[in-house]
């Protein structure tokens, strides 16, 4: 790992330059590929404002994280991104940036989840060009976002909204669908995602004067699947290889990548085959980043502060299973349903609009033939959909037997490193100690 | 209205009729009554069930969610503890979230509220109304006839009606009662023929019109029983609520539904779809019933309570106090919990709004 200072990390001095000044308390992994990876995330403000002085059609998507994006990408010109997103950038610019000050202004405070940052850009116009369409996701998400969504509508802005309902189990005897994630889901509750998702696919048709056609959508989904399955490819390796052949942070920018291609699909591709062929090597190699022995950690939720991933790894735990709030953006879209109805499903693999014990059912039975070992649940502050997740993870391993943390990372944890660092410490410690002695 | 309450619902459970527990306004208690069942509401309001919650709950959740769940994990509700079923609703994340630790250890049905009252989220709760109709009907083994359904319309049509009779007493100049009077004629559990009664006699020959003070109309959260806190506070310093907009008072009276609609089922999931809460988006309805509330009752300000870490209603004051702005109403946010501590704060500011408004 290297710090920015090396020579070789030149690339992400000039995003330090331009005021991402955590990115110098990061380490990053020097492959010139993982590098370029973390470029392109960082650069996607300047693509989108390069694509919309050209004329491009800028749409900012909330709240799906992984669905409307494709039905964007269908259009020529146009691009999504998520102005969720934004909700690193208070971390990434520690605090310089203004954004959650605003939002404060803004009637947003801190009993408010940080993607109430994006408010701060929407209304300072910073960080993302205004999009030309707001569309957003509104029901099982989070309260958080639609209380800021709301907020952005009073601030002028004419969200399309469209109601994402909570996914349950079906009844007995209730016509059901098998999602690709595997889960049943009611086909009552499939149908009406597809119909909310027509609405928007008409709305942007109109919008862009586009006719979004089921071939065009063929097309945006066989390339969004490309994108998806080399997500899963480099994840695989990096969760499961006995190495860890990529850091944390890198994995988490990687799985971004899926939601919503950073605003460039055909870029995208070319810098997840660059990870993937470094992962792959290093697999082959049989050299990584941790010793085979670190302590195999599955990791519940993102954390504002990415340097708090890095932390478990200095303390000797690597990551083995994650739930990044991703998993509906990585599952493949069929390519032989009529693709709204497609794109329908795969959006009801959202594990955030179900219970937090689907939830953590899906995490464990995903990552539990990896070794898990033990699960840091990473509490985001002010997010009202987490309120039960710490116990709720905790029933759902507690027959597995592997110990539970849960930790709540602030935007910028320096104040709580103390704290977080020996609650991580004790967790593999205690992880370590039940290699040989048994509970 | 609750001791009374108490006594109904223990002598309807001891001669075999099932209890249901309601924990919000979106559930119809059509159905339950259809189903023969008495509906009771489990809001707590108690401040002493907060600190037995906070062992499963975090600290910053609503106050409603963590007194209603205190009283969950200590069994400490009467109307909780007599529930053959509890109803809960997907409304927002605090008691969604709540809900799923409260159903591991009582049987509880779920009705996936969506947030837009559009076509497809109209179907969508359609469904889940007929889900619940037919959850009610294997859990308590017994068919729910259409005919069953239109009586149990006509009966909460005509205590929603005398509600709103009740409600109207308040317009006015000296009212024959307080704002917290009306509140505690509420009753817990819906349906009662001796509440219903009760009602008519009052709104038939009511009280002597006394009551005056700075005209108040309430909003926000719901006001459960046990937790008037803000209430008394506004009565005890000048002011009468003469609206409660909230879900304790008006909000949910606005329900009509017809008995005589073709598919009642259908008629009950689109009229309570249509609730005012803040949870949906947009909620425009709920601006539009404070402005014609405001005018009907001749309301000189605005009150809005807002239960500590309630996000949905907090960001939703902004737009109230915009229309409260525009409707040249004096306007007082209080963001609280049902913790004393901040009575005389509270006070302060109420004071001061009175006096602005009658010093204009």
């Amino acid at each position: 790992m290297i710090a920015l200072d090396h020579p070789t990390a030149g690339v992400l001095r000039r995003w330090h330059a331009a005021g991402n000044l955590r990115l110098a308390d990061l380490r990053f992994d020097p492959a010139p590929e993982c590098l370029a990876l973390w470029d392109f995330v960082l650069s996607e403000e300047d693509r989108l404002r390069a694509a919309q002085a050209a004329g491009g059609f800028i749409v900012g998507a909330m709240k799906d994280l992984g669905t409307i994006p494709v039905l964007v990408a269908a259009i020529p010109r146009a691009r999504a991104f998520y102005p969720d997103g934004a909700w690193w950038l208070p971390c990434l610019q520690r605090q310089s940036g203004g954004q959650l000050a605003a939002a404060d202004r803004l009637g947003i405070g801190e009993g408010f989840c940080p993607v109430r940052a994006l408010l701060g850009c929407y209304a300072a116009g910073s960080d993302f060009p205004s999009p030309d369409l707001d569309i957003c996701a509104v029901g099982a998400t989070c309260d958080d976002f639609s209380a800021v969504a709301q907020r952005l509508a009073g601030l002028g802005r004419d969200p399309l909204w469209w109601e994402l309902p909570a996914f349950r189990a079906p009844d007995p005897g209730e016509a059901a669908v098998t999602l690709p994630n595997g889960e049943a889901a009611p086909a009552v509750l499939v149908a009406a995602v597809a119909a909310e998702l027509q609405r928007v696919r008409v709305a942007l048709g109109r919008a862009t004067g586009t006719a979004l056609d089921d071939l065009a959508l063929r097309a945006s989904i066989r390339r969004a699947n490309q994108v998806r399955a080399r997500v899963r490819e480099i994840r695989e390796l990096a969760l499961g290889a006995p190495y860890s052949p990529l850091p944390a942070v890198e994995l988490l920018l990687t799985e971004i990548l899926a939601l919503h291609f950073c605003s460039d699909l055909d870029r995208c591709l070319e810098i997840l085959d660059g990870v993937q062929a470094v992962v792959a090597d290093r697999v082959a190699r049989g050299v990584g980043h941790q010793p085979a022995d670190a302590v195999r950690v599955l990791w519940l939720n993102p954390v504002a502060d990415l340097r708090v991933l890095q932390w478990l790894e200095e303390a000797g735990g690597r990551l083995a299973g994650t739930d990044f709030m991703t998993a509906q953006a990585m599952a493949p879209i069929s390519e032989d349903l009529p693709p709204i109805t497609a794109l329908a499903q795969v959006a009801l693999c959202d594990r955030m609009i179900g219970s937090d014990r689907r939830r953590a059912a899906l995490a464990v039975a995903e990552a539990r033939p990896r070794g898990i070992e033990t699960v840091v649940v990473a509490r985001v502050p002010g997010a009202s959909h987490g309120c039960s997740e710490g116990p709720a993870m905790a029933q759902a391993v507690a027959t597995m037997g592997w110990p539970v943390v849960s930790i709540e990372v602030p935007v910028v944890a320096d104040a709580a490193s103390g704290q977080i660092r020996g609650r991580l410490e004790a967790l593999l410690e205690t992880a370590l100690t039940r290699r040989t002695v048994r509970p | 209205m609750t001791d009374h309450a108490l006594e109904r619902v223990r002598a309807a459970k001891a001669a075999g009729q099932p209890v249901v527990g309601i924990l919000c306004e979106f559930t119809p208690r059509e159905l339950i009554l259809a189903a023969g069942g008495v509906p009771v509401c489990l809001c707590g309001g108690a401040h002493a069930m907060i600190a037995p919650a906070e062992v499963d709950l975090p600290a910053n959740l609503c106050p409603l969610i963590k007194s209603t769940y205190g009283y969950h994990l200590t069994r400490s509700n009467p109307f909780l503890e007599m529930c053959d079923l509890v109803v809960a609703e997907t409304t927002c994340d605090g008691k969604k979230k709540m809900y799923e630790l409260m159903g591991e250890t009582r049987p509880m049905h779920v009705l996936q509220l969506p947030s837009r009252s559009d076509e497809v989220s109209r179907t969508l709760w359609r469904h889940e109304v007929r889900r619940l109709h037919a959850a009610l009907q294997e859990r308590f083994a017994r068919p729910i006839s259409e005919a069953d359904l239109r009586a149990a319309i006509i009966t909460m049509e005509t205590e929603r009606a005398a509600r709103r009779d009740l409600a109207g007493l308040m317009r006015g100049e000296r009212t024959p009662l307080t704002g917290r009077q009306v509140l505690e004629l509420r009753s817990l559990a819906s349906g009662d023929p001796a509440d219903l009664a009760e009602y008519q006699r009052i709104n038939a020959a009511p009280p002597e019109p006394r009551h005056s003070g700075v005209r108040v109309l309430l909003t926000g959260v719901p006001v459960p029983h046990g937790a008037e806190k803000v209430v008394d506070l506004i009565e005890g310093h000048g002011g009468l609520i003469v609206a409660h907009e909230h879900c304790s008072g008006l909000k949910p009276l606005e329900i009509r539904i017809d008995a005589q609609a073709a598919d009642p089922l259908t008629a009950i999931a689109d009229a309570y779809l249509h609730l005012p809460c803040s949870v949906m988006t947009r909620n425009d309805g709920r601006l539009d019933l404070i402005r014609r509330l405001a005018g009907d009752f001749r309301a000189q300000c605005v009150v809005e309570l807002v239960w500590q870490a309630c996000l949905t209603y907090d960001v939703e004051a902004v737009r109230v106090k915009r229309l409260c702005a525009d409707l040249g109403l004096p306007y007082l946010r209080i963001g609280t919990d049902y913790a004393p501590g901040d009575t005389a704060r509270i006070a302060v500011r109420l004071e001061a709004l009175f006096e602005q408004v009658q010093a204009a």
